[in-house]
């Protein structure tokens, strides 16, 4: 990490590749040699890209830091930042400020059983978690994947899919809001097919994240299948500047997301007031 | 160590410093408006009780400031960091509570996983002279939050106005040698004794809104922030001229030649977009939660975040809301809606 942390490291778009009709992941590395080399973060935490003229916005790193010398972040265009991302072309520059907050406690997960859940542009954090298990295969359980998205054009990393599931020991459980004449898979809200699924809670981590109300419901329907607070894992999103505590944006009362979070624990959510 | 400034001895003292230091001070604009700005032998601080509208946290976080400039080079791109050395400086004249907020972003700017550059750069070259108020001014409740005569004493001066001249105290070893200068005489046990009677007078406390029972009344549902989003209309002014709050933004600004400025500029949590996100969602919909957070951060989260309380009793919210949203009364209804004492003005 740079002695200041509001100053990016420059990088370089090597690849973009379309996700769906509005997302699409950027693999970026560095300018500079050595940090590509020496560049490493966790599962589950962020960085600030800037589009220098632009701005800057928060994204989390989707590649895993068993893949090195190239970062990865998926990119869905709501705003300034991100269409002005969605309009690079490979070779352009951006900044990179990172990695900041909190990951995945994947250490204390060992010898578990993991389920992901996730929704849309949701899967971005849990793919990184995700492709980091499969790299270390023999230190976690069974490990299965309920992803969905609103129609099959808007899944994302699609062309991950096959290597997913042919892992050892592995599943992966797809659905859509509403299908379309070539789709084979589930039809259906997330929170629904986790119930129908109906995966048993024992000795397993439920890891969450999508929209807020996708959370809010997957919350609900994994306590109803026994899910202990503990067990469940979700990651928050507030509205960030600078990403390392000082700019005063994205507390939820006493806690920084930036900095205590942005991975938080279901048992810790219930402390938190409910500002989110 | 103390020494007495006779108070016609200002000019020569400041004469004297200003060989070493760049000197800050109140002083009074065409308008009547007061703030810190360059202050000299000729220029004379004003030292007395009226606040300045600006607070010293313009001197270490200025309400905007570049962060690097981005230059595209000819397909070498590069970051260049803003030029410049930060010049010595004496602030003469700050309030007690003036001091206080100084440890307050201390705390959130130097402490913490993160150091802030320029924050850093700004306050390490920054030398403090308090001057503690003769009396309150009808806004301040610093001795309801804390000990004003505590938070001088972090200064590396202190002056306390005992009639013809100045007691000055000097805390720290920059504070020692300020008090080298030969306008200084030797103190009178006399005179030490006006100097301890200005100072019980400034700790008596009107309303008792000691930071730990606020914390523990503040509470989520708590009705007095209804009473105030009613009347606020979300101006802002009390959090940009507060010396505590420090929420900023973070912007770009094309400006000659391709480059690109990257700034950090001033911002409040009162503003309705602070928080909102990209998919439209805001956690702070209306000026009740903003209201909300602004107290509770202040006199709650900090305290947890930092170990300090986040207001300074300074009175520049009370005194300059439009629409006077005072603080006080809030702060009553919280510590009497929970049972503690109840308060009397
Ligand atoms: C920890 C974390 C991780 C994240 N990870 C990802 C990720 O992996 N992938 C991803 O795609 N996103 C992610 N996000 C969300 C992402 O940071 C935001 O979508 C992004 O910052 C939006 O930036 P923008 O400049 O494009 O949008 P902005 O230009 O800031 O605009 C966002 C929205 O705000 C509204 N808006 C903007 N300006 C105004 C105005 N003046 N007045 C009123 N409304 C306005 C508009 O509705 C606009 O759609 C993450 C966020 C966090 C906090
Ligand atoms: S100064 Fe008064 S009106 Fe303006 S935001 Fe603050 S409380 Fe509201
Ligand atoms: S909240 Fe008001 S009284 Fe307290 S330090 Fe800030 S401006 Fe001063
Ligand atoms: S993003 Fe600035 S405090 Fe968290």
């Amino acid at each position: 990490m740079a002695a200041n942390p509001y100053q990016p490291e420059l990088a370089t778009v090597e690849e973009i590749i379309e996700e769906t009709p509005d997302t699409r992941t950027f693999r970026a590395v560095f300018r500079d040699p050595e940090l590509r080399e020496s560049f490493t973060y966790e599962p589950g935490q962020f960085q600030e890209v800037s589009v220098f003229g632009v701005g800057e916005a928060t994204f989390c790193l989707t590649s895993t830091p068993t893949r090195p010398g190239v970062v990865e972040f998926s990119v869905k265009q709501v705003g300034q930042v991100t269409t002005a991302l969605h309009e690079m072309s490979p070779g352009d520059v951006v900044g990179i400020r990172g990695p900041f907050g909190n990951w995945f406690p994947y250490e204390e997960w060992k010898g578990k059983k993991l389920l992901f859940i996730g929704g849309g542009i949701g899967m971005a954090p849990l793919r990184s978690l995700l492709n980091f298990c499969l790299d270390n295969r023999a230190d976690y359980g069974p490990i299965d994947l309920i992803y969905g998205a609103r129609s099959p054009q808007d899944l994302c990393f699609r062309n991950e899919f096959d290597a997913w599931r042919s892992a050892p020991d592995s599943r992966v459980f797809l659905t859509v809001d509403r299908g379309d004449e070539t789709w084979q898979g589930n039809v259906g809200f997330v929170p629904a097919y986790l119930m129908d699924l109906a995966p048993s809670p024992e000795n397993t981590i439920a890891i969450t994240c999508g929209p807020p109300i996708m959370i809010k419901y997957v919350l609900e329907s994994l306590e109803k299948l026994h899910f202990q607070p503990e067990q469940i894992y979700t990651t928050l999103e507030m509205k960030m500047k600078c990403g390392i505590g000082k700019c005063g944006r994205c507390n939820i009362g006493e806690k920084f997301v930036c900095i205590d979070g942005p991975v938080f624990s279901y048992a810790q959510l219930k402390e938190l007031p409910p500002e989110f | 160590m103390d020494k007495l400034l006779p108070k016609t001895a200002l000019k020569d003292w400041l004469e004297w410093a200003s060989t070493r230091y760049h000197l800050l001070g109140p002083v009074e604009a065409e308008d009547g408006s007061r703030s810190f700005a360059a202050v000299s032998a000729d220029r004379l601080p004003a030292l007395d009780n009226r606040r300045q509208c600006a607070s010293p946290k313009e001197a270490v976080l200025p309400s905007c400031e570049t962060l690097f400039t981005f230059d595209p080079g000819d397909g070498q791109p590069r970051l260049v960091p803003p030029g410049g050395e930060f010049a010595p400086t004496l602030m003469v004249g700050m309030k007690p509570c003036d001091v206080r907020s100084l440890e307050v972003l201390d705390r959130v700017f130097l402490d913490g996983r993160f150091q802030d550059p320029y924050y850093a750069g700004r306050r390490k070259s920054l030398v403090t002279v308090a001057y503690v108020c003769e009396s309150k001014r009808w806004s301040c409740f610093c001795s309801s939050v804390g000990d004003p005569i505590e938070w001088s004493l972090a200064a590396d001066v202190a002056l306390t106005d005992v009639g013809e001249a100045y007691v000055a105290t000097a805390n720290t070893p920059a504070g020692e040698e300020l008090l080298g200068c030969p306008a200084f005489r030797d103190v009178s046990a006399d005179e030490l004794a006006t100097r301890d009677i200005v100072w019980n007078a400034l700790r008596e406390r009107a309303e008792p809104f000691d930071p730990e029972k606020v914390a523990a009344g503040v509470d989520w549902e708590e009705p007095a922030w209804d009473a105030i989003a009613e009347k606020c209309i979300g101006c802002g002014v009390c959090s940009f001229l507060c010396p505590t709050c420090t929420c900023f933004d973070i912007q770009d600004e094309t400006i000659a030649g391709g480059k690109v400025e990257r700034y950090r500029v001033r911002d409040t949590c009162q503003f309705c977009d602070f928080t909102k996100m990209g998919h439209g969602h805001n956690p702070r919909p209306s000026r009740r939660e903003r209201v909300r957070q602004r107290i509770s951060h202040k006199f709650k989260y900090i305290v947890h975040q930092c170990g300090i309380c986040g207001c300074v009793g300074c009175g520049r919210c009370v005194e300059l809301c439009p629409v006077n949203a005072d603080l006080r009364g809030v702060l009553s209804e919280i510590v009497s809606g929970n049972g503690c004492e109840s308060v009397s003005a």
